[in-house]
Formats: structure tokens, sequence, C-alpha cells
């Protein structure tokens, strides 16, 4: 692809992905400085990406594609040390899920309880619902993550499960 | 709270917790771009630094030291060096934006394996080379004389045999838990038939 290209469709892509961007970050990255960085990182790759993008998938297929890679790079070099404790879904307990303080918002409760969960997922895991969050369909997010739409389901399934299971837990004990 | 937590409802809190995304103009990217790559090159250049060090050093002794052994033992340091940097920057992962391209699950599993197998095989590529240079140095130590005893040559070759023997149990079992963490992605997660790459 020409360079001019490469420079429109990256323009084209931080102008409709650009928030969605910075949410990923969010869901990769708690520290405001590194968030920033991976940021800059997900930019740079995009860029580099579309010297190559030759329409084998759809444009936003290739960016979540590229995006989530990144972070996983940028995921794996800063974090190696808390690799261990990262887990499936299926694997993850309830009862390690932060508890959320009560004198918080309910909306705040519920984001960091979002956070508190995604925070404990393995990649592949992770990035499914980084991309259900964004409200992408289930077969994109198969086609995204390489994962069958019924395992997606499930996924997803097991998550809203587990907010929903936390927060009559911390019902029940106020 | 609960009404957070229906399809609708998670995505509208999610949206509205997001920053916006601080872009960096398109000079920039470009000059990043352009500066990861220079960044390779000088993370290359350490490992040749070091390289030219264990040269150096062991370039002396061939020179200096007059028992033969001692001679050829530093020029086999001096090759296992020159091999172990080359299998390192060979076997250092680097961002590819083809293979970023690629499905999420693909990509992650790719990552893992090209460090098991790193890890796994560091004793033949990291610590074998140096070995044989090793090996025929102290024994040209054993043959000058220069550590008294039988014991006291076993004592002094059990250092370096020690940590050699330390960081390949240590890779190994880093290599162990990548193969654990595959093998529950292959189970967890099967792939789609037929994707599209």
């Amino acid at each position: 692809m020409a360079e001019a290209d490469q420079d429109r469709l990256f323009a084209e892509v931080i102008d409709r992905f650009g928030g969605a961007l910075a949410r990923l970050a969010r869901g990769y990255e708690a520290d405001a400085d590194l968030r920033r960085d991976l940021e800059q990182e997900l930019q740079v790759a995009l860029w580099q990406s579309f010297a190559t993008f030759d329409g084998r998938c759809s444009l936003s297929t290739w960016v979540w594609r590229v995006a989530h890679n990144r972070a996983t790079s940028h995921m794996l070099a800063r974090k190696r040390h808390a690799q261990r404790g990262w887990s499936s879904i299926e694997d993850v307990e309830i009862a390690d899920v932060d508890a959320i303080p009560f004198e918080r918002a309910d909306s705040d409760r519920a984001m960091a309880l979002i956070l508190s969960i995604i925070d404990r997922l393995d990649p592949p895991d992770r990035q499914i619902l980084l991309l259900y969050l964004e409200g992408v369909a289930g077969a994109e997010i198969g086609a995204v993550t390489g994962v069958s739409a019924d395992a997606v389901a499930t996924k997803i399934h097991r998550f809203k499960s587990m907010l929903t299971r936390r927060y009559a837990q911390a019902g029940d004990a106020s | 709270m609960t009404q957070f937590f229906d399809d609708d409802g998670l995505r509208s809190l999610w949206r509205q917790g997001g920053t916006a995304l601080a872009a960096l103009p398109l000079a920039e990217i470009k000059a990043r771009a352009a500066t990861f790559d220079r960044a390779i090159g000088r993370r290359n250049r350490r490992e040749y630094a070091a390289t030219l060090f264990v040269t150096l050093i062991f370039g002396l002794y061939a020179l200096i030291l007059p028992e033969p052994l001692l001679k050829a033992g530093s020029l086999l340091v001096i090759a296992g060096g020159f091999v172990m940097a080359w299998q390192l920057s060979r076997r250092t992962s680097r961002p590819d934006p083809d293979a970023e391209a690629t499905d999420i699950r693909a990509y992650y599993r790719a990552r893992l394996a090209t460090e098991e197998r790193m890890l796994a095989s560091v004793g033949i590529w990291y610590l074998g080379p140096l070995i044989p240079g090793l090996v025929v140095f102290m024994a040209g130590l054993a043959a000058a004389g220069g550590f008294g005893s039988a014991l006291g040559f076993a004592a002094f070759a059990a250092i370096p045999a020690l940590i050699f023997i330390g960081i390949w149990l240590l890779n190994r079992r880093a290599a162990a838990m990548l193969r654990a963490q595959i093998e529950r992605l292959d189970a967890v997660s099967p792939p789609t038939e037929g994707k599209e790459k």
C-alpha cells in the first residue's frame, strides 16, 4: 500500500476507533503512565500494519487483531511477573474478585468490579470480554480471536454470571 | 447495581468510563516506527558488546598464557560466545506487523510456543556453546598445576558447573510453565474450524 493510502487509512481508523482504543488500553494497563505508552504503541502498530493491509478481513477485524496483539505483547513484556496469576475465566474464583467499597457510586463500583475480573484474565479471555464490552458482535469476536462462537458465548455468560453473583455476595455481606 | 449487568448496561457503563485516546501526530508515529527499528539494533549491539568483551579477555589469555590447552580453551570460549550471541539475536522475538494481523489466539499461542522453545533449549544454544571452551580452559589450568590437588580442581570446577546447572533448571522450569499455559489454552479455547487468517 502506498504511504499516502496508509496515512489516510490510519487517520480514518483513529477517527473511528480512537475512543475504543483508549478503552482497550484501560483493559490492559492500570498504570496511567504505562497506559499512555500503550496507547502510543497501539497507534504505531496500527500505522505500521496498514502497509500490508490487503483486505483479507474487514478493517475493524484487522484493527482489533493488531491492537489486541500489540497489547498482548505489552502485557507479556511489562507484566511478566504477574503472568502466573492470569487464568481463563473458567478458573477465576468469585471469591478472588476484589471487594468493592460501598461508599462509591453504583456505576463506579460496577466498573471497578468489571476491571477487577478483567485484570485476572489471560490475554485470550481478556480480549473476548473487551470486545464484548465494545459491542462487537459474537461472530466478529470469533473472527478476531480465533475462538468458536460457542466458546465466546460461554465465556461472556460466565462473565455476566460472575458480576451478578459477586454483586449479590456484596449485598449479603452489607 | 444489577441494571449495569445486562448487555446494554455493561456496554454503556464501559463507554462512559473511557478517556480520549492521546493521539500522536502522524510525523511522530512515523518517527517512532523508525526509532523502534533502531531500538532493536541497539539491543543487538549490547549483545555484540558483551561478546566483544569476552573476545578481548579470552583473546588476551590466548596470546599471553603459555599452556596450549589454555590457548585452545580461550579460542573455543570466544567461538562459543559468538555462537551464543548469534543464537540470542536470531531467537529474540521482534514485533512483526504481519503476524500481528493474525487472529489473537494464534498470535498469543505462537508467542508462548516461541518462548517455550527458546527456554527449553537454553542448554543447547545458550550454555552449550560455552562448555567446550570452559572445559578445555579448566583442563589447561589443571595441567599448569594451578589447583594444587584434584580436590582443589573439583571445588573450582564445581562453581561454573553449579551456575550452569542452576540456569538450565530455572529455564526448564519456566518452559514447563509455558507448556502448561499452552495446553490450557488448547483445552479451553479450541480453535474455530477453517478459520480465516
